[in-house]
Order: structure tokens, then sequence, then C-alpha cells
């Protein structure tokens, strides 16, 4: 009976392969590269860049128009103490300074032009003035996040290729049950067939020291973003004179030293605690100086530890 | 003979199905009302910062001489909420002890707030948990007690069994890891290139939902999608979806975790290793898992991805117990304490062999 039309609807897997390319081609549309934060900030400052450019331009032409007009007079003027070079005109730069800046801002424009190259020459450049520290911080802010996005895109390829391969193994197991007294009949099936396939991709991606280091790297990278966040939110509370978490930190480290060393002088007391059997605790932050006398070299070590 | 196969009417019909399977359980989605957890009654019995120790009213029908005099302890994990062990009546490990003779306790660590992120390791093993043991002894008479740890909560029994073992009459262990680095430990894999000095620096407590976005992450694909696909195949059935639901709390419902003390867990433990190397030290004192030389039941799930299997077995070898007995599960994490196969056979197995080695 293998040669009936039911048999041959049951291997007729094409509306599955359909679907398997529909999904390669989302994952190739979710690969094109979008703009990310820092790639606007580029963009931005190549505005301001070709601005500027512009502008310095119209000053060396005004210079050159001046001084071309002015060129008749040269002898008169070159008597003046105050008059520049000869070719340019009275209280105007001389042209040989204007074609100095002009060529260097030329050579740092060119320098900067790279992509990135202007925010990281920004970047690289310390801050000045009364604003230097708030500058300092966003700016850290800034580096944190682009660091950021440059790993999520790391990772979403990851996956993105993750998903792209589990699609080559999908399309391999439907091929070979198509062949077989098992096809994939229904689009249920093939969903529990596509997870299946991801997750056994998946699982040796997951297992990989290098996926491990980029997720790490990810984590850290997150991490100092909200370290970043929350000094320059801790700055602005300041402003206010509103609590920060740092000064909670103080506070609850101070609290659970208090109640170590209280509950210390408890157990000397001879209350039968069974704290009573351990040695006693370590504070963890800086202890008083008879306290820190009272340690014993093991819990001076582990003090020294849960500081760190 | 032919076979059922694909043509455009057979998927047209799967596809309406699907949606009508959708609509149905939007509604019965809105129907459901409040999930009640937990069923076995039961008193807080100490109190201490956020913890609640919490005693079972034990089963009124059992003989004395059927029940086992030494009082047990539950020491669950930090991650997740203690409820797991009792979260309705026919998918409760506590309800299948306090039937079988057991006077059982729990500590419920509560939700750790801004207040706790300086707590170490050593303020659990050293303070709040024998804190209970020693008002569980009090108030039982009983100068020894059992103590069953679960998952990291087993982690935090070994130690204490390491640092007191006179304290102890019987030490069970749940999925419980002790060995870190065994090559199927994904987690700790994950783990190897995070900075958690900086993480817990910049979080404080570490956030619940961190977690549960890292464990989704061990199976993304059956996790996050198809979990929920396979819950419109029980969406007609109210007890099933109330069950998904109940088990849907459970799994989100995580406490933060004390910012110092997870460093510290992710970095000696899992990172260094130090309880399974022995160079764990708390308070000075070193965790040497060879002072665990009471009676040891170590019970582990063949498919847990949490905390492989092999994690766990490793105590054998470790601990100091002469007495070591274990079980293997055939089922997961989680399954351990909620399938129908749990149900029967877990609390069965703990109560036999406890009433072996009651009051040596």
């Amino acid at each position: 009976m293998g040669d009936s039309p039911a048999k041959d609807a049951a291997s007729d897997t094409s509306w599955a392969q359909l679907w398997i390319e529909q999904q390669r081609a989302l994952l190739e549309q979710a690969a094109q590269p979008g703009k990310a934060a820092s790639e606007q900030v580029n963009v931005l400052a190549s505005q301001w860049a070709e601005l500027g450019k512009s502008y310095l331009g119209g000053l060396m032409q005004l210079a050159q128009s001046r001084g071309a007009a002015a060129g008749d007079g040269a002898a008169a003027q070159s008597k003046s103490p105050s008059a520049g070079a000869p070719g340019n005109a009275p209280g105007q730069p001389p042209g040989e300074m204007f074609d100095t800046w002009k060529a260097a801002w030329s050579n740092a424009m060119s320098q900067a032009a790279a992509p990135g190259g202007w925010t990281d020459l920004l970047n690289r450049t310390p801050p000045l003035g009364l604003f230097r520290e708030h500058t300092e911080a966003w700016r850290a802010v800034a580096a944190a996040r682009a660091d950021m996005e440059r790993l999520e895109q790391e990772l979403a390829a990851v996956l993105r290729r993750v998903q792209s391969e589990a699609l080559v193994l999908l399309a391999e197991r439907v091929k070979a049950r198509a062949g077989g007294a098992d096809p994939v009949q229904g689009f249920r099936e093939l969903y529990d067939l596509w997870v299946e396939c991801s997750e056994q991709v998946f699982s040796t991606v997951a297992h990989s020291s290098a996926y491990a280091h980029l997720q790490g790297e990810l984590g850290n990278a997150s991490m100092r973003l909200r370290a970043r966040m929350q000094k320059v939110i801790e700055q602005g509370l300041k402003q206010f004179d509103l609590p920060t978490r740092s000064e909670l930190n103080s506070l609850h480290q101070q609290v659970r030293l208090l109640k170590q060393k209280l509950a210390a002088l408890e157990t000397g007391a001879g209350e039968p605690t069974a704290t009573a059997t351990a040695e006693p605790i370590a504070p963890r932050t800086k202890p008083s100086k008879a306290a820190a006398k009272r340690k014993t070299p093991a819990a001076a070590r582990q003090s020294r530890k849960r500081t760190r | 003979m032919t076979q059922p196969g694909f043509d455009s009417a057979r998927l047209t019909r799967e596809i309406k199905e699907f949606s009508e399977r959708i609509a149905r359980g939007m509604t019965a989605l809105s129907q459901t009302g409040e999930i009640r957890i937990g069923s076995a009654e039961k008193d807080a019995v100490y109190t201490e910062d956020k913890l609640v120790l919490y005693r079972y009213r034990p089963s009124a029908e059992l003989p004395e001489k059927q029940r086992v005099r030494t009082p047990l302890v539950i020491c669950y994990a930090l991650v997740n909420r203690p409820y797991m062990m009792d979260l309705q009546p026919d998918r409760s490990l506590i309800r299948g002890l306090l039937q079988r003779g057991l006077d059982v306790y729990l500590i419920d660590w509560g939700y750790p707030d801004g207040a706790d992120r300086y707590l170490g390791i050593d303020d659990y093993v050293m303070g709040y948990l024998p804190n209970c043991i020693d008002h569980v002894s009090r108030a039982s008479g009983s100068p020894q007690v059992n103590l069953l740890g679960v998952c990291q909560g087993g982690t935090f029994s070994l130690c204490y069994a390491a640092l007191f073992p006179q304290r102890l009459q019987n030490l069970i262990t749940m999925v419980t890891p002790v060995d870190f680095r065994t090559p199927e430990n994904l987690l700790t894999k994950w783990t190897e290139h995070v900075d958690l000095d900086a993480l817990a620096a910049a979080t404080g407590n570490v956030p619940g939902e961190l977690l549960n976005a890292l464990f989704l992450g061990l199976m993304p694909f059956r996790l996050t999608s198809q979990k929920y696909v396979d819950l419109l195949d029980h969406i007609d059935d109210p007890r099933a979806l109330e069950n998904f639901l109940r088990m849907e709390k459970w799994i989100f419902d995580s406490p933060d975790q004390p910012g110092e003390m997870f460093r510290q867990f992710m970095t000696w433990m899992v990172k260094e290793n130090r309880l399974a190397a022995g160079t764990l030290e708390l308070r000075g004192r070193r965790v040497d898992l060879r002072n665990v030389a009471m009676p040891l039941f170590n019970i582990y799930a063949t498919q847990d991805h949490l905390v492989p299997p092999s994690a766990s077995i490793a105590l054998q070898k470790l601990a100091g117990s002469r007495d070591y007995d274990s079980y293997a599960f055939p089922g997961g994490h989680i399954g351990i304490y909620v399938s129908g196969s749990a149900q029967r056979e877990v609390p069965s197995r703990i109560v036999a062999w406890l009433k072996t080695r009651d009051g040596r």
C-alpha cells in the first residue's frame, strides 16, 4: 500500500520545509545590523565635524576675500605696527595661520573619520571645568553601555546561530521521518520537534567555554553599567540631600557589627546558644582596636576576606 | 493498511482547534481566581529577623509507638520558597511525612531585603540554623534532632552537620549539591567568568528575577515556550490548570538572595568548590565533611538539570558517615516533590530510613 495517495500525503513534507524556510528568512532579517546608540552618537559626531569644517571653510574664504580686497593698500598698511603679514586685512589673522589651523584640523578630522573615531577621541579627552566630575561619570556610563551593547550583539549572534543550526537539524529530521513510518503530520508535531532540535543544539553551545565566557563578560558589562548608573544617580540624590544606597549600606554594616557584638556579649554572659561553640564572631568592617586585639588569626583572615 | 497522512484539511483543522483552545484557555485562565498554596496546618514557633520556624501539627491518627520520636527540621534553600514542600493536599512531602508519624519543623527564611545584604553563609550555618535547632531541642526535649536539607539548604545542613555533629541524630540531604565542579554542572560553567564581587556590589541583594532568568536559560526553548504550548492540552481541566498556575507561582516567587551570602556561596562553593575540597572555613572553623559521621541519607534526582546527580553522589566519598544510604529518584529537581511517584516513594523511604535509626 506504499503507493497509496494517503502514504504520499504522509511523506509530503513540503509544508514543513516551507515553514523552515520562513524561519530562516526571519533569522536573516533579524541578523541585519540595527543602529546602536553608540552608532547614533558617531553619526551625530560626524555631523558636528562637518559643521565645524564648513564653518572653518567659511572663515577661510572670508579672510582670503578681505585679504585680496586690502591688497591694494598693502604698502601703507605695512607701516602700521599692528599690521599682520603681507596680504592680510588689518586686525585679521595672517593667511598662514589659517592654513596651519586648517591643516591641523583636517588631519584631526581624517583621523577621527573611522567609525567611532570621533566618539573615541571625545572620550579620551579628559573633561575639564566645573562639571568635570559629572561629565566623567556620564562618560563612564556611556562607555559601559556601549560595551554592553557590543556584547549583547555578540550573544544575539550566537543565539541566531543556534536557531539557524537547529533549523538545519530540524530539516534533516523531518526528511528522515518522511521516508519512514513516522512522518511529521502536523504543526504541533513539527513545533515539538523544533524545540527538541533547538535544545539539542543549544545544549552543545551552552556547555562550551566560549559561550560561558561570552555570557560572563556580558553579565560583568551589565554590572559595570549598573554600578556607573548608580554613581550618577547618587550624585543627583546628594544634590537634594536625599539618602543614597551607599549610605544605607554603611548603616547596615554598622547595625550588623553591633548585632554581632551584642550576640558575642550574650554568649559570653553564659546564655546557652548554639553559637557558644563557635569562635568569636569576626567583624566584617573595620574593627575597634580592642576588638582587633581579641581576634584569632583565623578570624582575622576571615575578616579580611569579608571586607574585600 | 493506509496511514493517516498529511493533507491541507488536516492542517487547517489543527490550526482551527489550536485557535479555539487558545480562546478557551483565555476564558479558563480569567476564571481561575486566587491560587491557594499549602495545605497542612502549622504554627509559627520561633522567629528571628525574617526567619520563621514552623511546626506542622502532627497527625492525630497514629499511635505513639508508630511515630518517630526525634523531631525533623527541614532546612530549605534560600532560592525559591519552602511551600514547595507542602504545595497542595495531594502534592505535599510534608503531609506524607506527618501521616507516617514524623514531627516536622520547617525553616522559612523569608524575603531578604536591603538590611540583610551583608549576611554571610556563617550567619545561616552558625547563627539562624543552630538557633532553630536549639529551639526544637528545647521544645521537644530531644537533645538531638533529625535534619533534612533541601538543595542549597542541604549544603547549609552539611556545613552545620560538620561543625555541630553532636546536635544531629540523622541527616538527610535532598537534591543537594556537594561537588560543584562535575562536568555536567552547567551553572558552574556559566559562573566561571562572572565577577561575583562586582555582581554583589552592583546589585546588593541578588534579584530573584535574575536567578529565574538564569534557570530559564538552562533550557530556554522548553521553559519559555513549549511549556506554555503544552498547557493548552490541559486547558479544559480546571484542576490541571490550577496545578500549573500553582507551580508557576512557586517558580517565579523568588526571594532576592542576600548579596554577601550569594557572593560567598557562588565563590566559595561553586567556583572554588571549597566544601568538597575541605577548605571551607566559617568564622575561623574548618568545615570538614569527614565530621559528618551521623547516619546519612542522600536523595537525588536522576534527571535533575539544576543539581546533576554527580554533584550529589560525591557526598558518599566525602562524608565521614559509615551509615550512608542513598535513593536515586527517577525524575527532576522539582518532580521529586510534586510528581505522583514522589508522593508515593519519597516520604515513605525517608520515614522508613529514620524509623530504623530512631532513638539510638
